[in-house]
């Protein structure tokens, strides 16, 4: 069971003190003219991007965490890094970890690290060897019956949520457009062209209901975080910016039927998560002044909205009528572009991005000067798990 | 074009479900000590640890819980448009299916339909698929072109 004062002893410890990108949108370009990348080599790009953003040196370094598919050694070893503490992690179970191990005096400057060149290696998500098909039994136990690909399980996962709430097509859509205007304002997205909602109605069924422009983007890139102690970010250039909460549940009973996916639509995972980082941080959603989603489909959105306490179960669909959702909104969603039109760099980017707003430094598609709060909401596969951002202090 | 499945999962109690099927049987495994039904068939139930179970006939009979279309094509020798649903069965388990003869809608009441197929390892068999439980007449005016194979 969670100790929530333990939590609380954890919350504001550490800090991101740096922040590294790779070029999407020009890589995307030269891709498309044929060059092919390494994962590696993006990783290393990222990697030396987040020491200058911090202004730290290599040997500031004393901690990894490998996000897959790079492998730890190999990351380790092209970076130059021996270590006091490493590990393996997906986007948010880096943060937790890098958190985790910061208070325990593992480490005290970890680079958390992603590289991934799926467009390269033409990796594929659906199909006879759909990625991910090793961890996630699902992904790959349907395929007699033509089901493998993740966007065919979030595409059942639309049709009963839809049904179940009045959630529409159209409404879907205009979550879509929203991320994609976001992008566009974004010089780094790769699709900064926007999109109507009547052009996204006209776009051609994947898996029904889901449409081509509610899946995300495939491409190669790199993202680096720099985490360390919030009293040594405080000694470096950047404005601060916290950990001030996380949460994860994980719901694994009846994972391969479907059953949490469908029925429960991982809600209880998401009150779970969001019950940890409000006892955590000591803020709930009232707080919260933008939220990112993972979001390699669009309907991630209005589901983790209405499982994360965001609004009332069902509820979505007005947060997405009144334009709350979108630039200018009450509780923008995915102000870099997201993954459905940023990058496809499953979780990371949206840690740069919730960064770089509560810096203050996003340059056009800015929130607010006044932002304290950006909340980080993910739920692949039943694993709900959330992180808070606090600017300052 | 020939209709060509991709292979079941080689596990051997995958291998059980698949060999009552081709029998044209809807069994799933069962705790003998809870009761409680298992799918995936797993070594051991979830709920009391008890590994003893036994493979329990079903009605077949069941409601469509979510649905996706397939529009575009994973799989050179399964033709699109097919549907894909998951069943709610009478007994509680769900279960993945294509749902032939009909458009999919949450709620519709479902049966079980054996179908012959040919696996892409060279191996025939049948597959569990689900048609409306008759009579069914769909109110839904769109027409939706299932396989004709299926049928």
């Amino acid at each position: 069971m969670r100790n929530a004062s333990r939590m609380k002893a954890l919350s504001g410890v550490a800090a991101v003190a740096g922040i590294g990108e790779t070029d999407y949108a020009l890589d995307a370009e030269a891709s498309r003219k044929g060059k092919s990348f390494d994962a590696y080599e993006l990783a290393s790009t990222a990697f030396r991007r987040a020491l200058d953003d911090a202004g730290i040196q290599r040997s500031d370094i004393d901690g990894l965490i490998a996000g897959p598919p790079l492998a730890l050694e190999r990351t380790g070893e092209v970076l130059g890094l021996d270590l006091c503490y490493a590990a393996q992690a997906d986007a948010v179970n880096a943060v937790i970890q890098a958190v985790l191990a910061i208070h325990a005096g593992l480490a005290e400057c970890i680079a958390l690290v992603y590289g991934n060149n799926q467009r390269s290696a033409s990796t594929a998500y659906g199909g006879p060897q759909a990625m991910g098909g090793d961890r996630f039994l699902a992904y790959v136990q349907y395929a007699p019956w033509g089901l493998t690909s993740q966007g065919a399980l979030y595409a059942m996962m639309a049709s009963r949520h839809m049904v179940e709430t009045g959630f529409t097509s159209a409404d879907l859509g205009a979550v879509v457009a929203g991320i994609r205007s976001f992008a566009a304002m974004n010089p780094n997205a790769i699709r900064r062209r926007p999109l109507a909602v009547a052009d996204y109605l006209e776009g051609p069924l994947i898996c029904e209901p889901l449409r081509r422009d509610d899946y995300c983007l495939i491409n190669d890139g790199g993202v680096a975080m720099i985490i360390t102690t919030a009293q040594r970010a405080r000694k470096l250039k950047r404005p601060l910016v916290t950990l001030a909460g996380f949460g994860r549940h994980d719901l694994n009973r009846d994972a391969t039927s479907l059953r949490p996916r469908l029925i429960e639509r991982y809600q209880p995972a998401h009150h779970e998560a969001a019950a940890a980082v409000a006892e955590m941080s000591g803020t709930g959603p009232e707080d919260v002044g933008a939220v990112q989603i993972y979001d390699s489909f669009s309907v991630h959105v209005p589901i983790a909205l209405e499982g994360f306490g965001f609004c009332a179960p069902g509820e979505a669909a007005r947060l997405v009528r009144t334009g709350q959702l979108a630039p200018g909104g009450r509780l923008p969603v995915n102000s870099g572009g997201g993954m459905l039109g940023e990058s496809y760099m499953q979780g990371w980017n949206h840690q740069i991005e919730a960064v770089r707003q509560l810096r203050g430094m996003a340059g056009d598609r800015q929130i607010s000067s006044a932002l304290r709060h950006v909340q980080y909401l993910s739920d692949v596969a039943g694993k709900a798990a959330t992180l808070l951002y606090r600017r300052g202090t | 074009m020939i209709m060509l499945r991709p292979t079941p999962r080689q596990d051997a109690l995958e291998r059980t479900y698949w060999n009552y099927v081709a029998r044209q049987e809807l069994r799933l495994q069962c705790c003998t000590d809870c009761n409680r039904y298992r799918y995936p068939p797993a070594p051991a139930c979830p709920d009391c640890g008890e590994t003893d179970a036994e493979w329990r006939p079903l009605s077949g009979k069941g409601h469509v819980v979510a649905w996706t279309i397939f529009h575009r094509s994973y799989f050179p020798n399964l033709p699109t448009p097919y549907a894909v649903v998951s069943v709610q069965t009478d007994e509680g388990p769900l279960l993945v299916g294509n749902l032939i003869g009909a458009s999919p809608s949450i709620g519709l009441p479902v049966q079980v339909l054996f179908e012959e197929t040919r696996f892409d390892d060279g191996t025939t068999g049948s597959i569990c698929q689900w048609k409306p439980l008759a009579p069914f007449h769909s109110s839904s005016t769109e027409h939706r072109n299932e396989p004709q194979s299926n049928l």
